[in-house]
């Protein structure tokens, strides 16, 4: 009665155990796989790391590689999606080249959310059509746009409270998992052998948002902040070959914003992973996107790079009232 | 009473053979690799495992480390400056270095821009090695106050893919070329260690300077290892089997002396956690056999279990104290020497498998043989509360220009009022003014660019170590205070202020405390709340605060230090009371030079900063408005107008 410890922190110890035990056993193939185990969001562009470097491996080779340019990622052509009577978006036309980082603006209820709704399917436009990486999906099910690498993280955090950030994170992982339900069960043979190389995705995915510190933790107990990265990581753990961020630095402090915007920043420059990002704080956007769409009432009114859009008059107008902006 | 203190009965000197082993560091590393080759020597969590670095792996990246330094230009006699969390790239770039007759110094990594620029001006530095971005921006912001700095090597290259700078090279080009070199010419590290001699300086040694600037103490490889072998002589059972946790400041001598020269010497694994937020866990992961640490580690821990012990049920706290009180009876038995009965000895074994030992289970030292405290003393409640629960927690005495120690605690003569005995080849004297002497094989060569100051301290080969004390009749040491610290009030009484401060801040609601009086009718004190043990406090009973300054001016948080103090007062005598205090408004912080990096207090700057509050306690006001500027670590500065309340001690 006495004892301090609960025997349920005392089974995730065992467990922690188990997996460096196996790991290190299963050494030739763990270690192999963890060799190029960085965690490529594109193939091709592994990210330098300490272990690489100390072999005298190539550091620099994967920073900044040039990346195969090809066409649209993704394509939306004349949506139109109603609900009853409201129109939420009107004809919206819209590209989004490889590796770019492309804003969404506009007041509230000018349909943002919704267009990425549409992109990740919980929405079915009515009219009109989208297009990834050159195939269609507009009539497609969500889950499966998500197997085909459509990531992203939702304005209202929905991640499962309950579980360890480590959990929430491997929960991305789901996607790419093949064992069936018994060995999974069992946590026997192949099964346990695949459960590790996903452990080790989501470790360098904790590495790359710097969340060591939270890894057992329960989410529910974390700070917002902290919970909003969880969500990006969950997101990164799918691999996925478009990321579309709905409002990720909502309600953050400015040093939380900061390493959010670092984070996004490296996606990009590094990884070139294109994104979409929706986003109120304007000094994020213009700093941070390449390209920026500006909506209002579900119409496209401007699209082009932030400095253009600064003096668009129509947007200002539409977005920032008619005051002017500095 | 003797002058001088002595060793220990049955403790000998070690003895050297004429065949003396190995008398550099890098030569002892390489006689490592014939010794225990395959052996762990770093352990280091990376992506959620634990990465072992054997004996040889080490001494390959340590060569490879010399090969690419020597290939970028650094030379006998250079200073490479070394800024990170500790990791065993440090250890790697230090070695290496050394090898080739180049000096390493430790910085604190978190120290400002401007103090990192000024002491790598001071020592000179041509190389310094930044872990991440965040040092190496702050390097590249200062320089051009650097003309000397000739590469800054940088590990982790994250975030700084759009770097251009010509002084900028990446450690990983600095080991690939390293890698190369080494291939090509296989036994020139061994040659170039082998021209490395024992007198050579090894390191410079960062000092705490409570009162100054920092000084650069130079430490030769056999200063170090004289100091391990001496240390070694008094702590025997050390074993290549055990575990270590390095998690404290690289520049800090007491992690030098553990994790480089005593490691080289014994061979245990030093492991290295993975971040400095996940320390705490991954030294529970770890369980060290033996642990070294700052009076500040012990007190935060006494003050989590303490807190978290407020949160357990009636029942739990009820034996929790229960068991305190039977532990620390049985300390205080043992060590005035009186018997303790056979039934609290079975009592307290019943207590250690039900109360103790999960306790020290929650903070990973139920492995733990021996704990050292060292840096700064601790005071005896704690000694009662750790060595109560049955954590052999001992006392270690030293200056960084001694290599770290001079004194430490024996086994089954733990006197915790004392700082302990000599170790081997070491004798403690008093000098006229009763200042603390201590000569040694171990004791520096001088400060480094410093004549003035090497001459105040090294006198006919005794180090002056400005701090005064007594020697017990055993012959343990007992240290009052800094020589410039101890306090003289109008009455000519002397106060140690120390040791009224260590006795007031053994509470969790309290995260520093300073004693004041010179000249002064009375003592007073000025306190520093613990931010999150206080702020629990209030939330327990419904006080709404909205920061810092505001809970620390909050009318109950000011009853519950006023009561604390004058808990303390009833154990003092009465000239040692403290008879008005000041809850400050800011905690003391080393970015204000209140604090030195190891944390501890800066008096004399701390008194002038605080001239017209200190003014104000004595006027006998009630109230002082202070306007300061409070400096961030990024550098931004704000301005803050806060009232402080004056209370006065209820008698």
């Amino acid at each position: 009665m006495l004892l301090p410890f609960g025997a349920r922190e005392t089974f995730a110890r065992i467990e922690e155990r188990r997996h460096a035990d196996v790991f290190r056993r299963g050494r030739g193939h763990a270690s192999a796989e963890r060799r190029g185990a960085t965690f490529s969001l594109r193939e091709g562009t592994p990210l330098p790391r300490r272990e690489e470097a100390l072999r005298g491996g190539p550091y620099t080779s994967g920073v900044g590689a040039p990346l195969p340019l090809v066409d649209d990622v993704l394509t939306a052509d004349q949506i139109t999606l109603r609900f009853a009577g409201l129109v939420a978006i009107d004809g919206l036309s819209f590209s989004l080249r490889a590796g770019e980082l492309l804003g969404i603006i506009g007041p509230n209820g000018a349909g943002k959310t919704s267009v990425l709704n549409c992109i990740n399917g919980f929405y079915h436009p009515q009219r009109g059509h989208i297009a990834f990486a050159g195939s269609e999906i507009t009539r497609m099910a969500p889950h499966l746009r998500a197997r085909l690498g459509i990531g992203r993280t939702f304005q209202n955090i929905a991640l499962y409270p309950g579980m360890s950030v480590l959990a929430n994170i491997t929960s991305g992982r789901l996607i790419h998992m093949r064992a069936g339900l018994l060995p999974s069960g069992l946590y026997w043979g192949p099964a346990e052998r695949e459960l590790l190389r996903h452990r080790a995705r989501v470790e360098e995915i904790i590495d790359f948002l710097e969340m060591e510190e939270y890894r057992h933790h329960r989410v529910a107990e974390l700070p917002y902040g902290i919970q909003k990265k969880v969500e990006l990581g969950r997101a990164l753990a799918m691999e996925p070959r478009l990321l579309l961020l709905d409002e990720p630095m909502a309600g953050m402090s400015v040093d939380e914003k900061t390493d959010m915007a670092r984070y996004i920043l490296e996606l990009r420059e590094v990884r070139g992973l294109p994104m979409i990002l929706i986003e109120h704080d304007m000094g994020v956007v213009m700093d941070l996107c390449d390209r920026l769409l500006v909506m209002d009432y579900g119409r496209k009114i401007a699209d082009g790079p932030p400095g253009e859009i600064q003096q668009h008059p129509e947007v200002l107008r539409a977005y920032v009232g008619e005051a002017t902006v500095a | 009473m003797s002058a001088v203190a002595t060793l220990p009965e049955l403790e000998r000197a070690p003895e050297r053979e004429a065949t003396a082993a190995p008398d550099t560091l890098p030569r002892r590393l390489l006689d490592n690799v014939a010794r225990f080759g395959g052996r762990v020597a770093f352990r280091e969590k990376e992506f959620g495992l634990w990465r072992e670095i054997t004996w040889r792996q080490y001494a390959e990246a340590a060569a490879a480390c010399a090969h690419g330094l020597a290939a970028l230009g650094l030379r006998r006699g250079d200073v490479l400056a070394l800024i990170g969390d500790n990791r065993p790239e440090l250890f790697y770039l230090a070695l290496g270095a050394q090898a080739i007759g180049a000096l390493s110094c430790g910085m604190y990594q978190d120290s400002l821009a401007e103090q990192l620029t000024e002491l790598l001006r001071f020592a000179g530095a041509r190389f310094v090695f930044c872990e991440n971005q965040e040092q190496a921006d702050k390097i590249l912001e200062m320089e051009s106050a650097l003309p000397g700095v000739e590469r800054i090597i940088v590990e982790d290259w994250r975030g700084m893919w759009r770097y251009r700078h010509p002084k900028l090279t990446s450690f990983a080009d600095l080991t690939a070329s390293g890698r190369e070199g080494a291939a090509r010419a296989p036994e020139w590290f061994a040659e170039r260690a082998g021209e490395g001699r024992g007198e050579d300086v090894a390191l410079l040694c960062q000092t705490s300077g409570t009162t100054a600037l920092p000084k650069l103490a130079m430490l030769t490889h056999r200063n170090l290892l004289s100091q391990s072998e001496n240390f070694l002589a008094a702590e025997p059972h050390i074993s290549p089997q055990d575990q270590f946790v390095s998690y404290l400041p690289f520049a800090w001598i007491g992690e030098q002396m553990i994790s480089c020269s005593l490691h080289q010497l014994v061979g245990f694994t030093v492991n290295f956690p993975e971040e400095p937020e996940t320390a705490q866990r991954d030294f529970r992961e770890i369980g060290p056999h033996f642990t070294f640490a700052p009076a500040r580690i012990y007190e935060g821990l006494h003050s989590a279990v303490t807190v978290r012990m407020l949160d357990a049920g009636p029942l739990r706290q009820a034996v929790y104290g229960a068991a305190l009180r039977l532990g620390q009876g049985i300390v205080e038995r043992e060590a005035e020497g009186r018997p303790v009965p056979r039934l609290r000895r079975a009592l307290w074994r019943l207590c250690y498998w039900t109360v103790y030992r999960p306790l020290l289970d929650k903070i990973g030292m139920t492995r733990t043989r021996t704990a050292w405290n060292g840096g700064a003393s601790l005071g005896p409640d704690y000694f009662k509360f750790f060595r109560g629960m049955g954590l052999n927690l001992k006392q270690i005495y030293g200056q960084t220009e001694i290599a770290g120690i001079s004194c430490v605690h024996r086994d089954g003569a733990v006197r915790f009022w004392t700082m302990g005995a000599p170790i081997a080849e070491t004798e403690v004297r008093l000098s006229g003014e009763g200042e603390i002497l201590s000569r040694s094989p171990s004791v520096f060569v001088g400060y480094y660019n410093n004549p003035e100051a090497t001459a105040g301290a090294l006198r006919d080969g005794w180090l002056h170590t400005g701090d005064t004390g007594t020697l017990d009749p055993s012959g343990d040491v007992i240290l009052f205070d800094r020589m410039g610290d101890i306090i003289a009030t109008a009455d000519g009484v002397a106060v140690a202020p120390r040791v009224i401060e260590d006795m007031l801040k053994f509470t969790p609601y309290l995260q520093e405390a300073m004693v004041v009086g010179e000249g002064r009718p009375y003592l007073a004190a000025i306190l520093n709340i613990d931010l999150r043990n206080v702020g629990k406090w209030a939330e327990d009973r419904g006080l709404a605060y909205t920061s810092y300054t505001d809970l620390s001016q909050r009318p109950e948080v000011l009853e519950l230090l006023g009561s604390l103090v004058r808990e303390t007062n009833g154990r003092m005598r009465p000239e040692w009371r403290i008879r008005r205090f000041v809850s400050l408004y800011k905690e003391f912080h080393p970015d204000d030079d209140e604090l030195t990096r190891t944390r501890k207090l800066r008096r004399a700057h701390i008194a002038a900063r605080y001239a017209d509050l200190l003014a104000a306690i004595y006027e006998e006001r009630d109230a002082f408005r202070a306007r300061f500027v409070v400096r961030y670590e990024d550098g931004r500065t704000q301005e803050l107008d806060a009232v402080m309340q004056i209370r006065d001690v209820p008698a």
